[in-house]
């Protein structure tokens, strides 16, 4: 598929943990997982995420209720939980940095159990804990599948089963027959299997193809363009340390502390200050030692020192 | 006899030099954890050689947080959630030092010990005296504590006698590995790191690449606790 896709087909809270598989190789989509930090299926879900295939990427979604205050237990338990996932090479990075989807979940009057400002300042926190300089966040309403507030200004399609009537396919090809060239990413929540939801969407796209070849070119060229955009960025960013670590390395060559200035320091006190007729003088010893050749007070072309 | 080896990769280049050596330990029961650095250069090259003379190694891409120091702690926590067996570890990272004109002189005596002709020697240190906790090259075993004056000859003296009390560390030996690389007893590492949690560690580590020309840092003064956990446990420090 050109469009990069997560689906969420699995719940590892609702018991399912032990057999959500991760996608086969090269499956072409990024696995989403719903949990719950502290459930017992997690350590299960890491050793499947670590072990198995290297190239399968996966991301998670984390329901608001994990930072209301009967479950929240501080950023740095939360981050102890949900680090190691985070940290995996498998873990979804969009331009290099985690990309990571909150829940939210409402009470009886329609209100978010916690707010937005809240629960974007816990979860800061978790990932300042983690020494990640950057992060992608959604909020998604539970139930409708609803985009309520995100930092990352990606083209995003939503697909959410109880809110959408037609299969997934034709809504792919709708969507593509309105904005083709503006969708970066479609975000998938579905009780079917990832694998049958990704080839429902590969058809839709497929239709497209035949219907619209020359909107599927522009679309074609306008994913490699943004791929190209964001190996760059990554590299750009890299480049950036480099230097910052280069200039670091550097300025130690001019502070007072170091080996090199108190060389210098030494050379200057020891020798660069004495009169010139001294150090003339210094020159002519060194002859009578045999230490520097005579010929060598005269001309600069001779070789200077014996040893 | 199992082994786990923990490896931070910072650098684009020179990884190869790394894996070369790391390819000794094919032979034995070996789990790699390799830390590659979020966000720094095109990771294509190194993923694939990984695949290829590690393929089932765990793969991490760690914020660049705590330098090596904090790669390697990422590294040890997931180690313990996994529960990975092993009876001795290697602590690594891809040394390269541009500040120090002998930066690769350093690198290439402290990854002596898992050069194949050094390998039976250490293994055999291990199993023969049961004290031998972490072996380092003799030549990089230092130490900064003058016993007469009581103080740490280091710009991180602060940080270190803080996180001492702190943690109420006895220690009776400061000689550590300066570069930290070396083989630990690995259950020294599971009793310590149980007890202190290797993800509160990193968090309280300097962003980036923090450097000690001028001032102490939790990274450095880390990098001493590493060496001291064998004093700490009763074990000792064995330079070869």
């Amino acid at each position: 598929m050109l469009i990069e896709s997560i689906i969420f087909s699995d719940d590892l809270t609702a018991g399912n943990g032990n057999s959500a598989q991760p996608a086969s190789e090269n499956s072409g989509f990024v696995q989403g997982y719903t949990i719950l930090p502290h459930d017992e299926n997690l350590v299960q879900f890491w050793k499947r995420g670590f072990y198995n295939s290297r190239s399968d990427q996966f991301c998670i979604a984390l329901r608001s209720v994990v930072f209301e205050n009967s479950f929240y237990a501080g950023p740095d338990k939360l981050a102890g939980q949900i680090g190691p996932l985070l940290f995996s090479a498998n873990y979804f990075t969009p331009g290099g940095s985690p990309l990571i989807f909150i829940l939210i979940s409402q009470d009886v009057n329609g209100k978010n159990r916690i707010s937005d400002e809240e629960l974007l300042d816990n979860l800061k926190q978790v990932f300042e804990f983690l020494g990640f300089d950057k992060f992608y966040y959604y909020f998604i309403h539970e139930s409708r599948g609803q985009i309520l507030s995100t930092n990352n200004n990606a083209e995003i399609l939503v697909y959410h089963q109880s809110q959408v009537q037609e299969d997934i396919a034709s809504w792919y090809y709708n969507k593509l027959n309105t904005v083709p060239t503006a969708i970066d990413l479609i975000i998938a929540f579905s009780s079917l299997p990832a694998n049958e939801i990704y080839e429902k969407l590969n058809a839709g796209e497929h239709q497209f193809k035949e219907d619209h070849f020359i909107m599927w070119q522009m679309l074609e060229k306008k994913v490699g363009l943004l791929d190209k955009l964001k190996a760059a960025e990554i590299l750009k960013e890299g480049l950036k340390r480099e230097i910052q670590s280069q200039e670091d390395y550097l300025s130690n060559l001019h502070i007072h502390e170091t080996t090199q200035k108190k060389i210098g320091d030494f050379y200057h006190y020891e020798y660069e200050i004495l009169p010139a007729w001294y150090k003339r003088l210094g020159h002519i010893i060194k002859v009578i030692m045999g230490k520097r050749s005579f010929r060598s007070l005269f001309d600069d072309n001779v070789k200077k020192y014996k040893d | 006899m199992s082994l786990l080896v923990i490896a931070h990769i910072y650098y684009s280049s020179n990884w190869e030099y790394l894996f070369d050596r790391l390819l000794n330990l094919n032979k034995y029961q070996c789990t790699y954890i390799f830390n590659l650095v979020n966000l720094q250069y095109d990771k294509k090259p190194i993923l694939e050689s990984i695949s290829k003379n590690f393929p089932a190694a765990i793969v991490l891409n760690c914020s660049n947080h705590g330098r090596d120091i904090g790669g390697k702690l990422a590294g040890i926590d997931l180690s313990l959630k996994l529960n990975i067996p092993s009876d001795f570890t290697l602590i690594i990272h891809d040394k390269q030092s541009p500040h120090a004109s002998t930066g690769l002189n350093w690198r290439n005596e402290l990854f002596r010990i898992i050069e194949n002709n050094e390998l039976p020697t250490i293994f055999s240190i291990f199993e023969k005296n049961a004290k031998a906790g972490v072996i380092g090259s003799k030549k990089f075993l230092m130490t900064e504590y003058d016993f007469s004056t009581q103080r740490f000859k280091s710009f991180s003296e602060e940080i270190l006698n803080k996180l001492i009390v702190e943690m109420n560390l006895k220690i009776t030996n400061h000689q550590f590995i300066a570069g930290n690389v070396f083989w630990v007893r690995s259950a020294i590492i599971r009793n310590f790191f149980s007890k202190f949690s290797p993800l509160q560690i990193r968090a309280k580590l300097e962003h980036g690449n923090a450097l000690d020309f001028h001032k102490g840092t939790q990274i450095h003064s880390w990098e001493r606790i590493f060496s001291w956990l064998a004093n700490i446990y009763d074990y000792e420090i064995v330079g070869i």
